[in-house]
């Protein structure tokens, strides 16, 4: 199976620049789209017949809705591309019999749990969005349908983008898409570095942290962590997600720059966060834009939440009513955002947490004002807004956390020992004989794994607060060669030698490959 | 083109590092180191699997006869990789005989594990390109043929594989060998004075049925077909190939048979010694002759194995015994080759 931390898919990515830049004018994307096909084929198998299903789908009604404007028609179109999304997810729920003949049908598609629960094609969620986004555009009128089905299905089928996103919109890619690109020096080096760059998050980084997790989170039966160990999983949960999520991005944003194609951004530094709110501005990026886009917007202009709207205003005025129906709003995105992930309680309690953090900073958007207004000096410093980030990781991370573990339950009990036994202090474990607290091996990971993680974190750090100020392949083709050659051969042979991939040490599939 | 050129330079230099890379934690062996000295004429190669580099030891051959070779053998090694190992040999050797072992035919392409065994000793070059290309393997539970491309990247850039050992590095045993079994090599023979005693009878030649049968039990058509091409390439180079099969309990009677009729359709000699007769003749002790539970031989039972071998070779073939040739001169073949005996010797008698 092809994967984006492959030694395939370099050399895939390889032969489909070579003669993409070999070609002009349409061929370029007609050549893209046949890679895209063939991409997933060689990823997913037999589920490419789900990628044409609903791109034919797609294109089908938004040619309709040319000239009719049904709403009918595009709940039904709703109906029918998340209905495959929820058959093929949950196709366990639907009996092991019809899982078994997914399976036997050779869709090749990823199991989770070890069963034949969860079927799921690669990136189905994300295209299927992608896709849904394009035909509400067409719904509203923002743009004209496509006439030619093969470019429908480029743009929902673009292979960077399939395994997680992120998510695109119509009019922004095939501006880029349909248009025939030179080869330029600059894209290719931009994107290349960009790629090592997410190379080193996935399998230097997130593949060790994953071990160190994997290892912290399975041990809440036992009752084996406490205390500050509780805080250190719940800190490296998110960082985990962090590290792989946005090291694919990294990868799939320098694989299409290479072809001259500038996908959105999913991620903007979101631990520099000072509250909730904008945190989820800054993490996902294009998700929150699609359901800012497509469900909140669309429950704020639906008649029933005018009408509620216009209720509430008699009983608690005008700004009283628009907070309630945009705490509504709120909570319909969250719900959304959690089933999005999945039909488990886990997803949609940790999208209904997120919703009630936003809501409450919805309403205390009055008093938060005024005590910014009151203390401006404190507002303004440093030390203050160190913690509101602080502050806003935890109450972030908190509900990333639950993602790791099996249920809501096991989650909260693991949560509780941070009560129950206040301390880095832990039990001993007779079997393997550990006794103090700062041991490594309580990580999952011998002391020279641990260095990496940390040597990583502190490079993540230092290039982050470089690049907000200046993009930092900017500021490196600035300097001379033999410092840039050094520096990026450096990180490259780090990524070869100490990456955690080929023989015994497969890189596991992204996190967020899942959803 | 500037910049073409600087691109080129720059993809130099990381293929320089890679090639450092990769020789940097390739794991050390001395399979390849011992063929180097002593082996300029040489009488025969012995080619197999690993029952062949626990079973003969070369040293003990020489000091039996006088003859000069060595054993190329490597852990369950298939006829195709055995043929391409030869060929790589070949071209800087040209012996008189080679003695294949026929174990390579219980397997169609062997299992993936070990065929990465084997070709990391062969160098990069041409053929072993063509042999990543050819190769496929052996499903681990029912011996279908199956083809895993993930696994040919190992194959060609064990770099892929082996970078995991960076720790070694901090922990001192980078240059260590690969496995602490193959620390006692002479001339590509394992030496071991490991001691395993079966709990139930130790049967030879068993059927299929009494095996458990986990093995290919015919002569199959990706066999014929590279055994054909080893045929080929010892015929092109005026070398005598011989069929033998040292003693093993996974060797059983429908192998056997299959192999005996092969052997007579190709016209070719098969020294089989698993039979009562050689095997009386060797005095093999299984109480006290083996190794392990795959039926490899420690050295006390490889030592018997050996002196028979070399005593078929004095019958059967046209070879020199080269023990009293200038054996006064320190840059001999007799003095270089009376010194590795003296070095097994004192492996064998130490504590």
């Amino acid at each position: 199976m092809i994967s984006l931390v492959s030694i395939y898919f370099l050399i895939f990515l390889g032969i489909v620049t070579l003669v993409y830049y070999l070609l002009r004018g349409n061929a370029q994307w007609i050549w893209l789209l046949a890679s895209s096909l063939g991409f997933y084929a060689l990823a997913s198998g037999g589920f490419l017949i789900f990628v044409l299903a609903e791109a034919i789908l797609i294109y089908g009604f938004t040619k309709v809705f040319e000239t009719k404007k049904s709403k009918g028609l595009f709940i039904l179109e709703l109906v029918f591309v998340f209905g495959i999304v929820v058959v093929l997810k949950y196709a366990g729920w639907f009996g092991q019999g019809f899982a078994g003949l997914l399976s036997g049908l050779n869709f090749a598609g990823k199991t989770a749990g070890g069963s034949l629960n969860y079927i799921v094609p690669l990136g189905i969620s994300y295209y299927s969005i992608s896709g849904i986004s394009y035909s509400i555009d067409v719904f509203r009128d923002k743009y004209p349908a496509e006439n030619n089905f093969a470019k429908v299905l480029a743009f929902i089928s673009f292979f960077p983008i399939l395994t997680q996103g992120p998510i695109n919109r119509y009019d922004e890619l095939s501006e880029q898409l349909f248009i025939s690109h030179r080869f330029r020096y600059e894209n290719l080096t931009y994107g290349i570095l960009r790629m090592i760059w997410g190379f080193f998050k996935k399998l230097v980084v997130a593949e060790r942290l994953s071990a160190v997790v994997g290892n912290m989170t399975a041990g809440w039966q036992d009752n084996l962590y406490s205390g500050g160990w509780i805080i250190l999983t719940v800190a490296l949960c998110s960082l985990n997600l962090y590290m792989d999520f946005s090291g694919c991005m990294d990868i799939v944003l320098g694989s299409s720059e290479i072809l001259g194609i500038r996908l959105p951004e999913n991620f903007d530094h979101p631990y520099l966060s000072k509250n909730v709110p904008e945190f989820w501005r800054r993490w996902h990026i294009t998700l929150g834009a699609w359901l800012r886009d497509y469900v909140m917007y669309s429950f704020i202009t639906s008649k029933p939440a005018k009408m509620l709207n216009k209720k509430a205003k008699d009983r608690i005025g005008r700004k009283g009513a628009s907070v309630l129906v945009t705490c509504i709003g709120v909570l319909l995105v969250w719900l959304v955002y959690g089933l999005w992930h999945g039909l488990e309680m886990k997803y949609i309690i940790s999208g209904l947490y997120y919703a009630f953090i936003i809501i409450v900073a919805t309403v205390m958007e009055g008093p938060i004002k005024k005590f910014d207004s009151r203390f401006p000096k404190l507002v303004v410093s440093k030390a203050y807004g160190i913690f509101c980030a602080v502050r806003t990781y935890f109450l972030a991370m908190i509900g990333a956390f639950f993602f790791f573990m099996p249920t809501i339950k096991e989650g909260m009990a693991y949560l509780g020992n941070l009560f129950k036994k206040p301390a880095m202090g832990l039990v001993t474990i007779p079997e393997t004989g550990i006794e103090k607290i700062t041991d490594i091996k309580l990580l999952g990971v011998d002391l020279l794994d641990f260095l990496v993680i940390l040597f990583g974190v502190i490079l993540w750090i230092v290039l982050a607060t470089l690049h907000k100020k200046k993009d930092v392949r900017d500021r490196l083709s600035n300097r001379n060669i033999v410092l840039r050659w050094l520096i990026i051969l450096i990180l490259l042979m780090v990524v070869i030698i100490v990456g955690n991939y080929g023989g015994n040490l497969e890189a596991g599939s992204f996190i967020y490959q899942g959803f | 083109m500037k910049k073409l050129g600087k691109a080129l330079i720059f993809i130099g230099i990381l293929l320089l590092l890679l090639i450092g890379a990769n020789a940097l934690f390739m794991p050390q062996t001395d399979f390849s180191a011992d063929t180097s000295k002593g082996c300029e004429e040489l009488d025969y190669i012995v080619l197999g699997t690993s029952n062949v580099f626990y079973d003969v030891n070369p040293v003990v051959i020489w000091d039996e006869s006088g003859f000069v070779g060595y054993n190329l053998s490597s852990e369950q090694a298939s006829i195709i990789i055995n043929y391409y190992q030869l060929k790589n040999e070949l071209k800087r050797h040209t012996p008189k005989v080679v003695f294949f072992d026929t174990s390579g035919f219980q397997y169609n392409y062997g299992k993936a594990s070990f065929n990465q065994l084997s070709l990391d000793k062969m160098p990069l070059n041409f053929d072993k390109l063509k042999l990543i290309c050819e190769l496929k393997e052996d499903d681990e539970n029912d011996n279908s043929i199956t083809v895993d491309h993930y696994k040919k990247i190992n194959y060609l850039i064990p770099l892929y594989k082996f970078h995991s050992r960076w720790k070694e590095i901090f922990e001192g045993t980078l240059y260590s060998r690969y496995h602490d079994k193959y620390e006692h090599l002479f001339m590509g023979y394992v030496a071991t004075k490991d001691h395993f005693v079966y709990e139930k009878d130790y049967k030879w030649l068993p059927t299929d049925e009494e095996l458990g049968a986990p093995y290919v039990t015919e002569i199959t058509e990706v066999n014929r077909h590279y055994f054909g091409l080893m045929r080929q390439l010892c015929e092109s180079k005026g070398v005598r190939l011989v069929l033998f099969k040292t003693p093993s309990k996974g060797w059983t009677k429908d192998i056997h048979e299959a192999v005996t009729t092969f052997a007579e359709e190709e016209g070719l000699e098969f020294f089989e010694m698993n039979t009562p007769e050689p095997l009386a003749e060797m005095e093999i002790d299984e109480k006290r002759d083996l190794a392990d539970s795959s039926s490899h031989f420690n050295v006390y039972g490889s030592e018997k194995i050996s002196r028979y071998l070399a005593r078929y070779m004095k019958q059967t073939c046209d070879f020199t015994d080269k023990r009293k040739t200038g054996e006064e001169n320190p840059e001999s073949t007799a003095a270089f080759w009376n010194g590795l005996y003296e070095s097994y010797r004192f492996y064998v008698e130490a504590d």
